[in-house]
């Protein structure tokens, strides 16, 4: 009777292990400093096709101003790579002003995302700002620069997307007091990847959540 | 036609000195005092956290039964300063100082000597608002100083513990003599709302028709924040000693309000007939 009762709770007990080890295997990244989407507010989002686009040596797209609100959102990338997954276009975001003295732009950290990437093109993420990897602190631009010294031309399937989830602050009332230019930049943003086997290059903030 | 240009000269000159009057008579509303904190630590030194502390619902005013419900919570606003992203898993608390007058808080060599204290108050997160920390609380008119602490998270990298105090901005003298360094701005002293009255009451007379609402008593602070205001006004006008006074002196005010444009109305055309009368003899 009792053997009986004893191995049926063994049974349960393993099939309550099962179910528990599978539910922590599902893990989400995610970084803290990231804001999303304030209440019940609608995001804005912003798409743009890139493909049969060919951008000369210090050609410019830009593809979001939200001035004079400095935001936060998500960014989203899928254009032509090296080796080394860096973008042959290097991803600028920050402030431009009518005034040089007034604009500050740097280069985007980005998330190379493996899984999501084919032959031709890579796919990264990046976090709008990121106050822990680098970047403008106080985004009202997003562009695309091609500082490489070559033609840059686009795939099929190329696209940048940028979701703005909430206004921040008026650039008016935070402005940069240091200028830096588009063109004293140079080629290649930092990127990070989650799911090589270097933990060095995951970047600052990422966890894991189950 | 010249007494005609006479009388709307008279009429505009003492508009405009009424307006001006109450504006004066405005009470300056402060902001929130903040400061800035250091981060030092090997992967984000020297980024800085804003942090902002002071009253919700600025001016502040004291609780008035049947007026005013005096909820002015301490909150604190934490951001990172450079991006002004908000800063989650903060664990905070405040110790509170109050001090029922000027005379009373110049008198004062520390902050112990304070009219009234209370310690180890949690300021909470406020639920789907990041960054944003909270305490409730009922006021009385007079001076409120706080001692912020505790440890703020910097979005999961690092931690920086904060032990700073301020004090509320006063329009009249000085209140920053126990202010820790560093703090910025201010967030204003909580005022008597009948100072706002027009026209002025008899101070007097208010006296004997109000009555003190304990706010230290937790039962009191209980009553005031689980129910709607005026239920709470209610059952605290029923333990009151002279709760019939105050809403009869309340109640006379109504009726005055109501009754000043009608009068006028009817002035006007008493005043326009007695002119016709006047024409026509």
């Amino acid at each position: 009777m009792f053997k009986t009762l004893n191995v049926k709770l063994l049974i349960i007990a393993v099939g309550i292990a099962a179910i528990g080890s599978a539910s922590v295997g599902t893990v989400f990244a995610s970084h803290s400093f990231e804001a999303g989407v304030k209440g019940d507010n609608i995001p804005d989002n912003t798409h743009v096709r890139l493909d049969s686009l060919t951008l000369p040596p210090g050609g410019v797209l830009p593809v979001y101003d939200a001035s004079p609100n400095f935001v936060s959102g998500h960014f989203l990338l899928r254009a032509p790579c090296d080796e080394d997954h860096v973008p042959t276009i290097t991803v600028i975001a920050g402030h431009i002003d009518e005034s040089a003295d007034n604009t500050f732009v740097d280069k985007v950290p980005l998330y190379y995302i493996d899984h999501a990437s084919t032959a031709d093109s890579c796919v990264w993420h990046a976090h709008i700002p990121d106050p822990l990897n680098g970047g403008a602190s106080r985004v009202t631009d997003v562009d695309l620069i091609n500082l490489s010294g070559d033609d840059v031309s686009f795939n099929p399937g190329d696209v940048v997307d940028i979701n703005v989830q909430r206004v921040l602050g008026s650039i008016a009332s935070a402005p940069y007091t240091e200028s830096q230019l588009p063109g004293d930049l140079e080629h290649g943003n930092t990127v990070y990847d989650l799911n090589d086997d270097n933990p060095d290059n995951d970047g600052l903030g990422f966890h894991e959540s189950a | 036609m010249k007494s005609k240009t006479l009388v709307i000269s008279a009429v505009s000159a003492i508009t405009l000195s009424l307006v001006l009057a109450s504006s004066a008579m405005l009470q300056p509303a402060f902001a929130h005092a903040s400061t800035s904190l250091t981060l030092k630590d090997e992967h984000v030194d020297g980024k800085k956290i804003r942090v902002a502390l002071g009253h919700t619902n600025e001016p502040t005013y004291g609780v008035e039964p049947g007026i005013h419900d005096g909820k002015h919570n301490v909150e604190v606003l934490l951001s990172d300063s450079d991006t002004t992203l908000s800063l989650t898993g903060a664990t905070l608390k405040v110790d509170k100082y109050y001090f029922k007058n000027v005379k009373s808080f110049e008198k004062a060599k520390s902050v112990k000597d304070a009219d009234e204290i209370q310690k180890g108050v949690v300021v909470g997160s406020v639920f789907g608002d990041p960054g944003h920390y909270m305490a409730r609380q009922v006021e009385k008119p007079g001076i409120y100083g706080y001692r912020l602490y505790g440890t703020i998270n910097y979005f999961d990298v690092a931690k920086i513990d904060i032990d700073s105090t301020v004090f509320c901005s006063s329009s009249e003298v000085d209140t920053s003599k126990f202010n820790s360094k560093g703090w910025g701005g201010g967030y204003g002293c909580t005022e008597d709302i009948r100072d706002t009255f027009f026209p002025s009451k008899n101070k007097g007379d208010d006296k004997k028709a109000t009555f003190e609402l304990d706010v230290s008593n937790p039962e009191v602070q209980n009553v005031v924040f689980e129910g709607a205001a005026n239920e709470a006004y209610a059952m605290t006008l029923t333990d009151s000693k002279q709760p019939e006074q105050a809403a009869n002196t309340t109640a006379i005010y109504q009726m005055l309000l109501a009754g000043l444009p009608v009068a006028a109305i009817a002035g006007f055309f008493g005043y326009k007939s007695r002119r016709k009368n006047k024409s026509e003899e």
